[in-house]
This record gives C-alpha cells, sequence and structure tokens, in this order.
C-alpha cells in the first residue's frame, strides 16, 4: 500500500476515492485468506469435528450429528417462512419503489438515450410477429382501399412496367387455340356489322362508278336536274301564294298524318 | 349510320345519296311535265311505226302497183293516238307503275296506299289523264303536288329510283316505307 506506483495508478483512474479501494482490496484480501485459512483449518479439524460429530460409546441417539436433521428441518421451515415474508414485503414495496423511482426519471429519454433501437428491432422477425400476432383481415376490412387507390399515380406505374417482356413471355398462339371463335363470332352481329362497313364505303356509289354507263350517268342527271326544277317552281309558286308553310309532299304516311303534323315536317321546305 | 344505311329490315339502297331524300315524295310538274312529253314521243314513235309498217304490208303485198297511202286525217290521228296512250298509261301503271317517261324521270304511280295502281284505278286514271292533260298543272299549285286527277283518284307520282315495283294491295294492309329512302 505505501507502493508510490500503485498509488499513483488509483489517484489516476478517476473520481472513486482511494479509500474506497483500499477498502475494497483489504476485504478481497481479507475474504481470501478467510477462505484459505478456512479450507485449512476444516482439512486439520475435519477428523476432531467427526469425532465430536459421532463420539464412541455413546448412544447414537445422543449424537451431535443427530441434531442435524432436526435443525436442518427447523432451517428450512424458518427459511420458507422468512421467504414468504420478503415476498410479501417486496409485492407491497417494489412497486412503490419502482413507482417512486420511475417519477423521478425520464424514462424515454434514458431509454432513447442508453437503448440502441436499431439494434433491437435489427434483432426482432417483425414478419413473424405480424403474421403471428395481427389480425390482417380485420386490418385490410378497415382500410379503405379505394383511396389508397385513387392515391396512386397508375400512369406512372404502368410506365414502368416492361410490357415488351411481357408480351414476350405471352405464347399468342396458345391463347389463340383455347379461343372459340364460333362462339365470338356468334355474338358478333355480322348482318349489322357488315351493313355498317357497306354503308360506310358507300359500295352502290362504287359500283355504279365501276359500271355504270355514260346513259345511266345521263339518266340520273336529268333525274337530279328535273328534281332541283321541280323544288325551284315549288318554291316559286309558294311565294307569290303566300304560302308560309311547307308542302305535304311525302307520299302516304305524310297523307295519313298531315292532320297531326302541323309543324309541316314531312313536308318538302327546300 | 346514315339515311339509306342497311339493316335487316332495311335493304341497302342502291339509290344515290343526293336523292334519296326525295324518294316517295310526290313528283313536281317540270318532272311529270317532262315524263308525259317522253311518252308522248314514244307514242307518237309507235304511230310512225305502224304507219311504216303498214306502208310496208301494202308494197310487200302489191308492189307493182304501190303507191304512199295518204295520211290519215288528223284527228284521227289525234284520236288514235289518244286511245293508243291511254291503253299504254294503264298496261304501263299496271304492270310497272311507270311509262317510259316515268322510267326516264324516275317517277311511279302509286295509289292512295302507296302501292301500285290496280286495273281498273288504272285504266280511269289514264282515260282522265288522256281527256284532261291540262290536269296535270294543278301540280303547280297544289299543297300535296297532285294534279286534278291524283286529287280525285287519290293516286300520287312519287320519285321512285328503285328498279322494282311496289306490289298492288290485294289483301296488303301495310303501306310501303319509304323512310327506307326518304328522311324528311
Amino acid at each position: 500500500m505505501g507502493d508510490p506506483v500503485a498509488g499513483t495508478e488509483l489517484r489516476r483512474r478517476g473520481e472513486t476515492p482511494v479509500a474506497v479501494d483500499v477498502v475494497i482490496g483489504a476485504a478481497a484480501t481479507a475474504v481470501t485468506v478467510g477462505a484459505v485459512v478456512s479450507r485449512f483449518g476444516w482439512q486439520l479439524a475435519r477428523p476432531a469435528v467427526a469425532v465430536v460429530a459421532r463420539p464412541p460409546f455413546v448412544p447414537v441417539a445422543y449424537h451431535p450429528a443427530s441434531l442435524v436433521p432436526g435443525l436442518r428441518s427447523r432451517g428450512w421451515s424458518t427459511r420458507r417462512a422468512a421467504e414468504r415474508e420478503l415476498v410479501a414485503l417486496l409485492d407491497r414495496w417494489v412497486p412503490l419503489v419502482v413507482a417512486a423511482v420511475l417519477d423521478r426519471i425520464d424514462l424515454t429519454a434514458l431509454v432513447l438515450r442508453r437503448v440502441d433501437l436499431d439494434a433491437v428491432i435489427e434483432s426482432l422477425d417483425l414478419t413473424r410477429i405480424v403474421i403471428e400476432n395481427v389480425a390482417l383481415d380485420a386490418v385490410v376490412e378497415r382500410v379503405d382501399l379505394e383511396a389508397v387507390v385513387r392515391r396512386l399515380d397508375l400512369d406512372q406505374i404502368v410506365a414502368g412496367v416492361d410490357i415488351e417482356a411481357i408480351l414476350n413471355r405471352v405464347d399468342v398462339n396458345e391463347i389463340a387455340e383455347r379461343v372459340s371463335i364460333d362462339a365470338v363470332i356468334d355474338r358478333i352481329d355480322l348482318i349489322g356489322l357488315t351493313s355498317y362497313v357497306l354503308d360506310s364505303i358507300d359500295l352502290p356509289e362504287i359500283i355504279r362508278e365501276s359500271t355504270g354507263s355514260v346513259a345511266s350517268e345521263t339518266v340520273r342527271g336529268v333525274r337530279m336536274q328535273s328534281i332541283d326544277a321541280d323544288q325551284a317552281v315549288q318554291r316559286a309558286v309558294d311565294r307569290l301564294l303566300l304560302r308560309r308553310k311547307p308542302r305535304l309532299a311525302k307520299q302516304d304516311r305524310a297523307e295519313l298524318t298531315a292532320s297531326d303534323d302541323p309543324s309541316g315536317e314531312n313536308g318538302t321546305s327546300r | 349510320m346514315s339515311e339509306g344505311a342497311p339493316s335487316p329490315d332495311k335493304p341497302m339502297s342502291t339509290i344515290p345519296a343526293e336523292a334519296r331524300a326525295y324518294q316517295g315524295h310526290r313528283a313536281g310538274v317540270v318532272s311529270r311535265v317532262t315524263a308525259n312529253l317522253l311518252d308522248v314521243v314514244v307514242i307518237v314513235v309507235v304511230l310512225a311505226v305502224c304507219y311504216a309498217g303498214w306502208i310496208g304490208f301494202r308494197f310487200l303485198r302489191d308492189p307493182r302497183g304501190f303507191t304512199f297511202p295518204p295520211l290519215p286525217p288528223l284527228g284521227l290521228l289525234v284520236l288514235l293516238g289518244l286511245w293508243l296512250q291511254m291503253i299504254y298509261f294503264a298496261f304501263t301503271w299496271v304492270t310497272t307503275g311507270r311509262t317510259y317517261g316515268g322510267h326516264v324521270m324516275g317517277l311511279r304511280v302509286v295509289n292512295f296506299r302507296g302501292e301500285k295502281l290496280r286495273i281498273w284505278g288504272a285504266v280511269v286514271r289514264a282515260a282522265f289523264c288522256v281527256v284532261l292533260p291540262v290536269g296535270l298543272l294543278w301540280v303547280v299549285v297544289s299543297r300535296e303536288n297532285r294534279s286534278i286527277q291524283d286529287v280525285v283518284l287519290r293516286s300520287s307520282v312519287i320519285y321512285d329510283w328503285t328498279a322494282r315495283a311496289p306490289r298492288a294491295g290485294r289483301g296488303s294492309s301495310q303501306p310501303p316505307d319509304f323512310d327506307t329512302v326518304a328522311t324528311n
């Protein structure tokens, strides 16, 4: 203890008073010495203890060793009672103490400062924990998926999809073999479709242009000119006669409904 | 689809688009007068052919003594022409619904149901037209483009460029649907 180096070392260690370390060192030495002495003393005293515990020529009932089971039983009972009292004492005092302690410290700040939460999270298998402990169906039912979908930019998502690669993986021929062409054709209004196409391309006009003769073109022209002349004469006469309503020139249906059609929509007003 | 669009109920029209709107409408005076003039030409040609045939017959029967026969009196010719025209009108109206002049001008004569005239209707109308041809001019002032004959006999002369004539209405209560080609 008088070693100056050791003293310097002790002083350099920091805030703990040197006396504390001296006391601890002395206690440790004492314990070590005590243990050695006890072990050595026990080695020496064992024969004597054995003789004392079971003295010869003394009935067994009066051997000191015979007292051991009784003492042991009493000690066990006493220890159990003490444990129960201790547990009861702890049950009563520990919550109070812990509450008092927690009231005096900022546990959150303490955890944030002292605990490596990242390491804790990394050590957890969160997927397994969620799957085993969370009612995912109930969670999904409470989620407004439509609102989520509305917030998605589907165009951007689709733009990120490599459709070409997907198409390359699709066997169109195989899909086509599965398609029932007859069923598809049955569902198509072929007559209506054909009529629509023919009307769009004006097939009669094409036929007329390809097969029409000069004579038929002349007749067509004469007819149209005569119709125009008819209309011109009608307009002139109606103007002279101060007629305001158009003529009821449409045959049959107009004839039947003329009295019900004051607007004169069935007439030729050109 | 546009007008004239074909469908199972409305067969595809072969009529030019610009004329479809007029189909089924009563024709005006210009078309009808032109058609009648063509028919008069037809009658004149028929009479001329008949006269030529009569001359040829006389020549073949007596080539040596052949001389051109004198022309019949004008009144007889006119009477003959009118008679021939009446037969011609009645026959063509019953069969196709139109004379040659009507065919050229795209006109057809129909009754109040929009059907071809029946035989007696055609005969009466033909006689009426031959006797009173000036009745055609009533079309000019008629609000329904009808001649006097049409007003009396409830017939009509319509634009109809289709080749098929409407059937004569024996028991047919359904008038032809001119809306397939006429929209206004």
